[in-house]
């Protein structure tokens, strides 16, 4: 039963896309294999059949045949909305795309980047991969919101979830979302919250469970240029202060990233260091104990002077 | 189905297996569907215009599919995936491939055409969207295991490949570290994870291994730890599975660690917020390098 379906639902293609003029209904009942039964099981059929081609993509063009019988339209498949069409290319590119699927292996979208692939290598250009760097890279997002949230963004549905606070609360969250990016190896959803009415950042790992979609298509208005990535770097990694640190010598890697070494002596790099979150900073700063001394800004010093502090008379 | 057909013009004589693995499908479902395909065609359908399979022995050809024998157009998610994939791949490449920077942006660019305009910039992979390789270097940790990284280190510019001994992982500003021992430089040091590009188990063991004190016996040791605030950062950093711990319980925090460094910095850098209570010996160790820190910006001032 379904593999005489499936072979209608073929033949139905083929013919819409092998036909130079549009076929009409008639000509599609008596042509093509598969359409039997009385005239209204037949256009049930072919309504049905549409919906299912449209589901997965296909286009059917729709015209009337003749202005003068607009009751009787005709039906095609136009070969160039049908087919891939990524102009020319060549191995070394075919490779790197390969490449860019593989990297979903395992992760949020696996299933379209594996049949991305076999569209790919169906072109039947064969893959340079000397021309790249002997890499096996993995994408690192396997929640399973990526792709309704994805949806739910280009679509403008406005979203409800469960999120972690920072005391391990969780929280229903009511987000208009905008934009999905990763900045160091974490994912983030930006959107309006409609309970604090303001933007917020949301990390996609302390979502929990599922996202629901409350509204319909179209629910709230996005910004027409919102860049996600930028928004990222304003609010949470642009380095907009500069600390003078002093780091023991051949400690404190994780803070040597950006830093730039001013003077040196046997025991301490003097360093300018850039950050963006004040909190966060003192937080890697007192996580090198007596291996990083903050000279300036003063008010960052006195902060993490009183930390300590703090610490010393938690664990008196 | 419809993919099947591109898919064999391009790839005549495959192997039944091979094409059913491609697809992600059993070797029945793909006969099956072979037969079906075998039954369609143009209109007419005699032998003129029905497709032409062969796949009795075992080997796949097709011929006489010349409508059906150009790949589909790329969906929405699949075009996404392609996108993000190349963008995650620019972010980490290697910074001396300029040319295949160069190649990425104009394939993306390519795809982008497929996509409503608006997305593009709505949805983007960044630097460090690729893998951190946290697992593999996860399971070599109980096993005092050594792991073969390429590393790209943003300060030199480079990507280096190099074996380490991982111990603990870390979060500062938003980033994950890995504290290891690193034969290359033989020292103790922090990786980022986002920066590790590739990471397999090294098959050697113990060859240059480093000398562990006791504290690093492999052993994990329980913590106790008093949280006034910040839970959510501490279940995060000691990795903590947050059902396991009772909300009413959640003040008093059991965690553990391989080793009284990493447990002192990681305590420490809540400031305060939160309190080692046991062991004992290592309460007084975070309380003296508290001082140690503090003397520090004394003698500075």
């Amino acid at each position: 039963m379904a593999s005489r379906k499936n072979e209608r639902l073929l033949n139905l293609t083929i013919a819409l896309l092998a036909t130079k003029r549009y076929l009409t209904k008639s000509e599609i009942f008596r042509t093509i294999e598969g359409y039997e039964g009385s005239a209204e099981s037949k256009e049930r059929m072919f309504e049905r059949d549409k919906d299912d081609l449209r589901r997965i993509g296909i286009v059917i063009d729709v015209q009337g045949v003749d202005p003068g019988f607009e009751d009787e339209p005709g039906y095609r498949i136009h070969p160039d909305t049908y087919s891939l069409n990524l102009g020319e290319l060549n191995g070394a590119e075919v490779a790197l795309l390969s490449l860019a699927a593989e990297a979903w292996r395992g992760a949020a979208l696996d299933e379209p980047a594996q049949s991305a692939l076999v569209k790919l290598r169906s072109l039947g250009i064969a893959s340079d991969f000397d021309a790249l760097p002997n890499l096996s890279p993995r994408l690192n997002v396997s929640s399973p919101n990526f792709v309704p949230l994805t949806r739910a963004i280009t679509d403008q549905i406005t979203v409800l979830f469960t999120y972690t606070s920072a005391q391990l609360e969780q929280e229903r969250r009511t987000v208009n979302p905008f934009g999905l990016g990763s900045r160091q190896g974490n994912w983030y959803l930006v959107g309006y919250d409609k309970a604090r009415s303001d933007i917020r950042t949301f990390r996609l790992d302390r979502i929990v469970d599922q996202v629901e979609f409350t509204g319909k298509k179209g629910s709230f208005v996005a910004e027409s240029s919102f860049d996600v990535l930028a928004f990222l770097d304003s609010t949470l990694f642009e380095k907009r202060q500069v600390a003078e640190v002093s780091i023991r010598v051949g400690r404190g890697h994780a803070l040597r990233g950006d830093a730039e070494i001013i003077s040196t002596d046997e025991e301490f790099d003097r360093c300018r260091i850039p950050y963006s979150d004040e909190s966060q900073f003192i937080d890697s700063i007192l996580w090198h104990a007596d291996d990083a001394i903050v000279h300036e800004p003063a008010d960052l010093r006195d902060k993490v002077v009183r930390r300590l502090q703090a610490l010393v008379s938690a664990h008196e | 189905m419809l993919d099947l057909v591109p898919y064999l013009a391009t790839h005549q004589g495959i192997p039944i297996e091979e094409l059913a693995r491609e697809f992600g499908i059993t070797t029945a479902q793909l006969t099956e569907d072979l037969y079906t395909l075998w039954m369609c065609g143009l209109p007419g359908y005699t032998a003129l215009e029905l497709m032409d399979l062969s796949f009795d022995t075992g080997y796949v050809s097709i011929s006489n599919a010349e409508t059906l024998a150009r790949p589909r157009t790329l969906n929405r998610d699949e075009v996404l995936a392609l996108i993000l994939g190349l963008e995650a791949l620019q972010g980490d490449a290697d910074p001396n491939h300029i040319k295949l920077g160069e190649t990425i942006s104009q394939l993306v660019s390519k795809l982008i055409g497929f996509l409503d305009t608006s997305v593009q910039q709505r949805v983007q992979a960044g630097t460090g969207a690729l893998s951190n390789q946290r697992g593999v270097i996860e399971s070599a940790i109980p096993s005092r295991g050594s792991v073969e990284i390429s590393y790209h280190s943003i300060s030199r510019d480079e990507v280096s490949k190099r074996v380490i001994h991982p111990l603990e992982f870390s979060t500062l500003n938003e980033v994950d570290y890995v504290l290891a021992y690193c034969e290359l430089t033989t020292s103790y040091r922090t990786f980022r994870l986002d920066r590790i590009v590739d990471a397999k188990p090294n098959g050697e063991h113990g060859g240059t291994s480093p000398k562990m004190n006791s504290s690093q016996s492999g052993e994990k040791f329980p913590i106790t730890l008093n949280v006034g605030s910040r839970l959510r950062d501490v279940v995060e950093r000691f990795n903590l599975d947050v059902a396991s711990q009772p909300l009413a319980s959640r003040k008093n925090l059991n965690v553990e660690s391989f080793t009284t460094d990493w447990a002192i910095r990681e305590i420490m850098s809540f400031g305060g917020e939160v309190s080692l209570e046991t062991p004992q010996d290592l309460r007084n160790s975070l309380r003296d390098r508290a001082l140690r820190a503090l003397s520090a910006y004394e003698g500075s001032l």
